[in-house]
């Protein structure tokens, strides 16, 4: 660049990358390109960093308070944040910081079970059926069709009220709904893979299907789906919280982040005279938004990583 | 280059050009010199990855973003007599824009993703007329842009104007790219593999277009090809470039009758020749294409190369003039050349 | 055209059909009777076989489950959608009444929602890698992070009861200014909180199309680069975002439930919730069909859209 124009921030960054690469200190390491990419990426090590904090702390539960997430405590209910209680109680007196990371427990449980059922039931229907065809591929498509044909909200709703709250059953209409998209996702690669010659003469080798489908197509695929399953554990999350606001979520009494935060609704309506008891409600809300928050920054960071016009 | 001439339109000095992505520094062109001129044809040789259309991106400065020029000049030499640093001005600023389509036209190789597929084809050429003629009535420019359609042997030019570009073939794509390319009669005419998406004969059909062009319009075009089949068609002068560099510079005769790199002959040898019969010899170039993170210190082609001494090992070889008008970077080309006779 | 949208909306008939069986079957599967919730308990208490029957008559609810769809059903290409179990009034009035708070709410999201989202979805996909993408990125991935109650209730707190600027709780009455008024927190929440889905696909289907050959093309005409990004980039990138803008126009009546709720909004939202946990179903049957039918239309819609949009695109 000739030296009459000003140095862009871009510039200046690209000056950077040539020097490095001059002084011989790119290219020296062999790791994975998308590894490389990943980790340079802030964002998405700020995603890892929380995601495992979080999990840690939710996990390791009893490490890190030693009240019981169900014990009330009627003498101290609605108490302030103080030593004792370091996120205050509720209106039951039950430790909120405890409830906070217990009830992360059931909500990353609801979350990622069910993305990892979605994309397990999905995936394998796309990768074998989609690759069979016939039959049993226009069956599928026109049943997945259905469950896209119905709002999500309102099939969730219906069938929670079929089978009945808990965190089993919830996990499980969020893998009934949950896995059109993944299985439509599937298909459609595996229809345009099952054309490249790669399949052509795999089958011509008198390779089996299942062989075909599972070790030569699935890791064709596995980009995409690691992708969506992160994106759909934070959607979940999201969902199991929102239907603890029309009370179709997991059974109240049992601590999640939704319940958790929904004592706020009772509901539906807001309590505008609890509005002052502000941890009761609060804190768990902050845990959940960062959590969704770091799902999304490692999601987004994987699908950047794939792709190479990215600058890392 | 030695001498200027009054013909030469563009001339291109010691271009440095450099990508980085992926967080690495490619240094796609280190250092390439020639010049266009009027009415002649340069073909720029290569295989792919050699830097062959980063060399015609650069002069219409389109780049993309996570690249630079390093070094080196592009001038444009105006009728007028005036000259103009293109590596200079801004990317897309008002200069650089005039230049674009009115004096420096380029093609691109797939005329299937090359035009917008939401306008039809008149309104590409129209949209070129109307930046850079102005004041014409609505009518003219339609008038303009279905001449333009005939002018390059499109059938129905009046009914095709009206047509999308999925409803065109290949061949009468890439004739309205060249239509849209030379609707404002530019000075240069760039060819970026103009024919590498189309068949044989579709092929030859766009190479008589462009000959004719260049006779009629006295029009400078650059072309670039992988193809030495193509290059002894259309070209008057040939740049070979290899990883990077030109690696041989000269009038067409000089390069096929004469060739001093051993890369030009290692390509020559490794094209059969119509007439020579089913028993000629090829000979593939032997060894492949260095990783370009992963350089010869010294000239490029060494690992390759039957000739290569131990200065070709550390050192890149200047560009040696061999006659007027014809260069080469090896550092051996006295005897390369003996032995190619 | 014509051709094409007679026949897709006949292809719905079936889909229909079988949906709205399936939702019905679905109802009386829940657990629990009907009568529970429609005689207080005490009075059930004292209520004959013979009597209980007799009502069941009354309301309809007797006789195989297939021959009441298809009463329900028969009724519907009638034009009778049914009374309501709790107060007997006439599900089609109900429903004239419910659904334009809903509609409204709805519709000022959406346009809310699409028209930020694609704008700053573009400066993002322009100003890619530059401070002003890294802020709305960021902003964005927020923005997905946030439940949609939450931020209805922060929207609330801080808009309604600290500045006391918008009231909350029913529609305006009396004018459009007051009307206005009391839409725009709901749908405002409703539409920020969708803003960043919007934003994020705009500047990924921009990006996709500004990396395309005919950029450079128009580029290379010598086109100011507003012409090359909005005549060319945008153009081509309208038609998946406006394919994702259409797909989701039967998701805002499902979507603004939780904001209803939230906002006390008098739109379908609560009054379906509510119909579902006492198992009314003449009011989940006409929501329902009202909500599918709105998909259908929808994926109708943008087929229509893309062939507009996009000349490749045939109708067959």
């Amino acid at each position: 660049m000739s030296n009459k124009m000003k140095k862009t921030a871009l510039d200046r960054k690209l000056d950077k990358i040539r020097a490095a690469e001059e002084s011989g200190k790119l290219g020296t390491k062999l790791t994975n390109r998308t590894l490389r990419k990943l980790t340079s990426n802030k964002l998405a090590v700020i995603g890892v960093l929380l995601f495992v904090a979080i999990c840690l702390l939710c996990f390791g539960a009893p490490l890190f308070t030693k009240y019981d997430p169900m014990a009330f405590d009627l003498r101290a209910k609605m108490s302030a944040p103080s030593l004792e209680h370091i996120m205050g109680t509720d209106q039951m007196g039950r430790d909120i910081w405890s409830r906070i990371l217990y009830g992360g427990r059931i909500s990353i449980i609801v979350g990622l079970g069910s993305a990892l059922g979605a994309a397990l039931l999905g995936v394998t229907l796309g990768l074998y059926v989609g690759y069979k065809g016939g039959l049993m591929d226009s069956l599928l498509i026109k049943i997945s069709d259905i469950f896209q044909s119905v709002p999500q909200m309102v099939l969730i709703i219906i069938i929670v009220a079929l089978v009945g709250q808990s965190m089993e059953n919830l996990i499980i209409i969020f893998i009934l709904t949950g896995w059109p998209g993944m299985y439509r996702m599937t298909r459609s690669k595996v229809l345009s893979l099952k054309q490249q010659e790669f399949v052509q003469a795999l089958r011509a080798f008198g390779i089996s299907d299942v062989k075909i489908a599972f070790k030569h197509l699935l890791p064709n695929t596995l980009g995409p789906v690691v992708v969506n399953i992160t994106l759909s554990t934070a959607m979940f999350i999201l969902q199991e919280a929102s239907l603890s606001v029309l009370g179709y979520g997991v059974p109240m009494e049992i601590a999640t982040w939704g319940n958790i935060i929904n004592v706020i609704t009772n509901g539906g309506t807001i309590r505008f005279d609890w509005l002052q008891y502000w941890w009761i409600w609060l804190p768990c809300a902050i845990m959940l938004i960062l959590f969704v928050l770091s799902i999304n920054f490692i999601g987004d960071g994987l699908r950047d990583a794939s792709d190479p016009t990215q600058i890392g | 280059m030695a001498e200027k001439n009054n013909d030469v339109v563009l001339s291109v000095k010691d271009l440095h050009v450099y990508f980085y992505t992926n967080q690495r520094c490619n240094k796609v062109i280190r250092g390439v010199s020639f010049d266009i001129k009027r009415g002649r044809t340069l073909c720029v040789v290569g295989e792919s990855g050699c830097g062959k259309s980063v060399t015609a991106n650069s002069i219409l400065r389109l780049l993309p973003e996570l690249s630079r020029i390093e070094e080196g000049s592009i001038t444009y030499y105006k009728e007028d007599g005036t000259e103009v640093r293109l590596d200079q001005l801004e990317k897309n600023g008002k200069q650089m824009r005039k230049l674009r389509g009115e004096d420096i036209a380029i093609i691109f190789q797939d005329p299937m993703t090359a035009l917008n597929p939401v306008y039809t084809v008149g309104k590409q050429i129209e949209e070129m007329l109307k930046e850079h003629k102005k004041g014409m009535t609505k009518a003219q420019y339609k008038d303009a842009a279905i001449e333009d359609l005939a002018d390059m042997g499109i059938p129905a030019p009046d009914i095709r104007y009206g047509e999308y570009p999925h409803q065109f073939s290949g061949g009468m794509r890439q004739r309205s790219m060249i239509a849209m390319g030379m609707s404002c009669e530019p000075k240069i005419l760039l060819a970026d593999e103009p024919t590498t998406a189309l068949d044989v004969t579709i092929s030859a059909q766009i190479f008589d277009l462009m000959n004719n062009l260049k006779k009629e319009h006295n029009t400078a075009i650059m072309m670039i090809t992988h193809n030495m089949g193509v290059v002894a068609e259309m070209a008057d002068d040939v740049a070979v470039m290899y990883m990077g560099n030109i690696v041989e510079y000269g009038p067409v005769e000089k390069i096929f009758t004469n060739p001093s790199h051993p890369y030009t002959q290692a390509l020559l040898r490794s094209i059969p020749v119509l007439g020579k019969g089913k028993n000629q010899q090829l000979e593939p170039i032997r060894g492949s294409t260095p990783d370009p993170f992963k350089r010869p210190k010294g000239c490029q082609f060494c690992p390759r190369c039957d000739y290569a001494c131990e200065r070709c090992q550390n050192e890149m070889p200047p560009e040696e003039w061999v006659t007027e008008g014809h260069y080469v970077r090896c550092f051996n080309y006295k005897e390369v050349t003996e032995s190619g006779k | 055209m014509v051709n094409f949208t007679l026949r897709k909306l006949l292809g719905m008939i079936p889909m229909l059909l079988i949906i709205t069986f399936l939702i019905y079957a679905g109802i009386e599967l829940m657990p629990g009777d009907v009568i529970d919730f429609l005689i207080p308990m005490d009075q059930l208490a004292e209520m004959t076989a013979e009597e209980v029957a007799a009502f069941r008559a009354a309301k309809g609810l007797d006789g195989p489950m297939i021959v009441r769809y298809f009463n329900w059903l028969l009724g519907v290409c009638k034009g009778d959608l049914g009374y309501s179990l709790q107060n007997n009034m006439p599900v089609a009035e109900l429903m004239m009444q419910k659904l334009p708070a809903t509609v409204e709410l709805s519709l000022a999201s959406l346009i809310l929602s699409s028209f930020l989202g694609i704008l700053l979805g573009v400066i993002s996909a322009l100003k890619k890698g530059k401070i002003a993408d890294n802020v709305l990125t960021v902003a964005g991935m927020i923005g997905v992070a946030i439940p949609q109650f939450l931020f209805g209730i922060f929207c609330i707190i801080l808009f309604a009861l600290n500045l006391q600027w918008f009231p909350v709780g029913q529609r305006g009455a009396g004018g459009l200014l007051s009307e206005l008024h009391h839409l725009f927190l709901p749908a405002f929440a409703l539409g920020i909180s969708q803003t960043a889905g919007v934003m994020r696909y705009s500047r990924s289907a921009m990006l996709d199309s500004m990396n395309c050959d005919y950029v450079k093309t128009a580029r290379a005409k010598g086109l100011p680069e507003w012409k090359v990004n909005m005549l060319h980039g945008f153009r081509v990138a309208c038609t998946p975002v406006m394919v994702l803008i259409g797909f989701r126009l039967p998701t805002l009546i499902s979507g603004a439930i939780v904001i209803e709720n939230i906002f006390q909004w008098p739109g379908v939202g609560v009054w379906f919730t509510d119909a579902i946990k006492t198992q009314n179903t003449p009011i989940i049957m006409s929501v329902g069909l009202f909500m599918v039918l709105m998909v259908l239309l929808s994926s109708l819609l943008v087929d229509i859209l893309t062939a507009v949009l996009d000349p490749r695109v045939k109708l067959s």
